[in-house]
């Protein structure tokens, strides 16, 4: 890779004005100076030059060039949050705390870091194998001098980041297993690919707790660990228990304040995920459950019923009717046919919240107004031939009794339009 | 840096090479479904002429299902949408790209599959014909610009407005007895030739055809997955490859033919004068680019619609399965052939956890994701 002087780096305030001929220029040149220039971003006209060329950069993504304090964060990212220092338990680690660990490192340890840094320069983002080599020499250095700083001032340097990077080896090789976030499920060789980190790290006398909850941040489910790890007798790590509270907490929280705000199609697909993690952190932790734990998960039924009740439900049939109208703009119908999505998919919820009769209620209603109209399209004469035969009414009535009831419920009003387009 | 459009061999290994189909029509044409399970199954003819749908990963592995058309609507939920696609399907003869996806636009638009999808079908519809007027017309100027080179730029300039175009029908009438044939009968042919080449359109049109802008947004995919690719570790690494490679081989084949394809739509003029033998070959040379390209189209969209890393991983695992290989015959060189073998071989590796399609109606979630795709697709 060709390198600039800084006087070169000067001078590339001239480049600016080449930002439209990088812009019409072939990919392969494009792409070849983008390379050229990536691990120079942190020069202003570098920068600005990049800013300008942002439209193509997000048409064709190159590779992004790492820094090494990028690199430094790869094993724990996921379990990053940007919540005040002061709200956040053991089991996640706040963002604002990356800067106060680097500076750290940058003292305790100048001359590797200073190294790794000359090394990395001389990388570019599509070298990945080497890349990572030098990670796993970083994130050993790293995991070891945070693990032992947090010892002695926890407040300043969160263990978690130490306790992650020295267990980064299994956390990375999981990742590349399982590169989906988040993952539904853990097959057998990825389950086992999980077990076998926790053992190699208990070998070497490391802790487990890194690997564990930076898996368990890339779950869907993070209850559904503990099952999976006590099924391979493998021992459940406290924190993993307050991990999976802690997520359903956060889970809630946000839930909460999606309320006001959030579409029906959103609110539907959230409720039905947060009333499924109460029941597998129930299921998953049963007896331990920590203390007052039933009263919130009564108060998160509670919202999840107020919910669904006045924002799904009690609306649906006004805003699903509007599609009878004739003059339905393409907006309402997208609308109410986000509103039939999420009554359709808040029904199985519904009627765990005790709301079941009203949501069927509600769509037994919408449904024999759409049946009407079929009804009464379908009795008039044939306007045109083919696919035309039949008007848009009848058609948009069919879609929307397949969004409130699936595609079975649809198929006798469609048997009966087609009829109508086949007959002479 | 490695080789990360994918340009080279891979690896060879032993593969059952009677596994791919021979030719494109083999092969048959994707049928935009709504269904999850049938999305990228595609219709054929077997060999007593009789129609069947070939389902891609029925049973949650890399096999190929082929079941009798009519039989399809039983054998799965289908949403209304395809249901009706379904039936309107058997009464269009022809089972080629094109036919299939006019048919297809003619069902989207009832809007079975939502507003969206009726509103990009409508679009797609009227690109359609504004394309074929703009082929026609270029191919005029084209002539024109044989005679008079000057005042053929010139129009070539106002092709898009109404008045240049009435200005080129005008001048091209009056070039008289300066052009092979009387003007009437050469534009009767120039009609024609455009009928057939419109949807590849010319190189230089400031509209170009529908089957061309899919090569360019094909090449665009390429480059961005091999590049996502290159700088990843592990299967998704080998995947992105992987997809780089297979679609390196269709640019390859795509790059010949529409050069082909180029060379004849360069002169209309001589194409008239030479009609038995360089007109007869502009229609097959604009189906083959067609069945190139056939099946791409939504895996670009799902690729280039993935804004963040994990939508891209999500995405990946999509698109694998999916791939459009090119049939045997359809590569040419020896070489191409046996790198052909190699990508199928390594593409059968990766098998997606199995769906539970027995249980019955589709997901409705999944179905809005492939409406959606479906709406941006042209």
């Amino acid at each position: 890779m060709t390198e600039f002087s800084a006087t070169d780096l000067a001078k590339l305030e001239q480049l600016l004005g080449l930002s439209d001929k990088l812009l019409d220029a072939p990919k392969e040149s494009f792409l070849a100076v983008i390379e050229q220039l990536g691990p120079y971003t942190a020069v202003p006209q570098v920068a600005r030059l990049f800013d300008k060329l942002r439209p193509r950069l997000r048409e064709l993504r190159p590779p992004r060039s790492p820094s090494l304090k990028r690199l430094l964060c790869r094993p724990f990212e996921d379990l990053l949050t940007s919540a005040p220092a002061n709200q956040i338990d053991l089991v996640r680690i706040p963002r604002s705390a990356i800067g106060a660990c680097w500076e750290f490192l940058n003292r305790r340890a100048a001359g590797e870091i200073a190294g790794l840094e000359r090394r990395l320069a001389r990388l570019s983002a599509s070298e990945p194998e080497r890349v990572y080599e030098l990670g796993e020499a970083l994130w050993s250095l790293a995991g070891h001098l945070l693990l032992d700083a947090s010892s002695q001032k926890p407040k300043e340097v969160p263990a978690l980041i130490g306790q992650v990077l020295v267990a980064a080896g299994p956390v990375e090789r999981f990742k590349r297993e399982v590169p989906t976030t988040p993952f539904a499920i853990l097959g057998k060789a990825e389950g086992a690919c999980l077990v076998e980190g926790i053992m190699g790290l208990r070998g070497r006398g490391l802790p487990i707790i890194g690997l564990v909850l930076a898996v368990a941040a890339r779950a869907q489910s993070p209850a559904a660990l503990i099952d999976l790890l006590r099924h391979d007798e493998a021992d459940v790590p406290p924190e993993l228990d307050a991990f999976v509270v802690s997520e359903l907490a956060e889970l809630a929280a946000e839930f909460e304040d999606k309320i006001a705000t959030a579409g029906p199609e959103t609110l539907a697909r959230e409720a039905e995920t947060m009333l499924n993690a109460l029941e597998e952190v129930r299921k998953a932790i049963g007896g331990a459950l920590p203390p007052g734990f039933e009263q919130r998960s009564f108060g998160i039924e509670k919202t999840v019923r107020t919910a669904i009740g006045t924002r799904v439900i009690d609306p649906a049939p006004e805003a699903i009717g509007i599609v009878l109208e004739a003059d339905a703009s393409p907006d309402s119908l997208r609308a109410a046919e986000a509103h039939a999505r999420a009554l359709r998919r808040v029904t199985k919820t519904a009627a765990s919240v005790g709301l079941g009769d009203r949501a069927e209620a509600a769509i037994s209603e919408i449904r024999g107004r759409f049946v009407a109209c079929i009804d009464e399209e379908l009795s008039r004469p044939r306007a045109a031939a083919g696919l035309r035969g039949v008007g848009d009414a009848a058609y948009r009535a069919i879609r929307m009794i397949e969004l409130l009831a699936g595609p079975e419920a649809a198929r006798p009003h469609l048997i009966a339009a087609l009829g109508k387009t086949a007959a002479r | 840096m490695s080789d990360p459009l994918g340009a080279a061999n891979p690896v060879v290994t032993k593969f059952n090479d009677h596994l791919l189909p021979t030719t494109f029509v083999e092969r048959g044409a994707t049928v935009p479904f709504t269904t999850p399970i049938l999305a990228h199954a595609r219709v054929r003819k077997d060999w007593r002429g009789r129609v069947e749908l070939v389902i891609a990963g029925f049973v949650g592995n890399a096999a190929k299902y082929v079941v009798p058309w009519p039989v399809a609507a039983d054998l799965v939920s289908m949403t209304a949408h395809d249901r009706l696609l379904h039936q309107a399907m058997p009464a269009n003869e022809a089972l080629d790209p094109e036919s299939v996806r006019l048919a297809a636009l003619e069902v989207a638009r009832t809007g079975l599959a939502g507003p969206d999808v009726a509103e990009a079908a409508h679009r797609a519809l009227a690109v359609e014909d504004q394309a074929r007027t703009l082929n026609r017309l270029a191919l005029l100027v084209r002539v024109i610009e044989t005679v008079e080179q000057e005042l053929g730029e010139e129009l070539a300039r106002e092709i898009g407005t109404p008045e240049g175009q009435a200005r080129i029908r005008e001048t091209f009438r009056s070039l008289g007895d300066k052009v092979s044939l009387d003007p009437e009968a050469f534009e009767q042919r120039l009609a024609e030739l455009s009928a057939l080449s419109y949807s590849v359109g010319t190189a230089d049109s400031p509209s170009p055809g529908r089957v061309r802008r899919l090569l360019a947004q094909l090449d665009e995919f390429r480059t961005s997955i091999a590049c996502w690719g290159a700088q990843r570790l592990g299967v998704t690494a080998e995947q992105a490859q992987h997809c780089a490679a297979v679609a390196t081989q269709t640019l390859g084949i795509g790059a010949a033919v529409l050069a082909e394809f180029d060379d004849i739509m360069d002169s209309p003029g001589e194409t008239v004068a030479d009609w038995e033998i360089k007109a007869q070959a502009v229609g097959p040379l604009a189906q083959r680019l067609a069945w190139l390209v056939d099946g791409w189209e939504p895996i670009a969209a799902v690729w280039l619609a993935a804004g963040s890393d994990n939508e891209q991983v999500k995405a990946l695992g999509e698109i694998v399965p999916i791939l459009p290989f090119l049939p045997r015959n359809e590569a040419r060189l020896d070489e191409q052939r046996e790198a052909l073998m190699a990508l199928a071989s390594k593409g059968r590796g990766w098998v997606r956890t199995s769906e539970d399609w027995r249980t019955g109606e589709p997901d409705p979630e999944l179905v809005q994701r492939l409406e959606m795709i479906k709406a941006k697709m042209t």
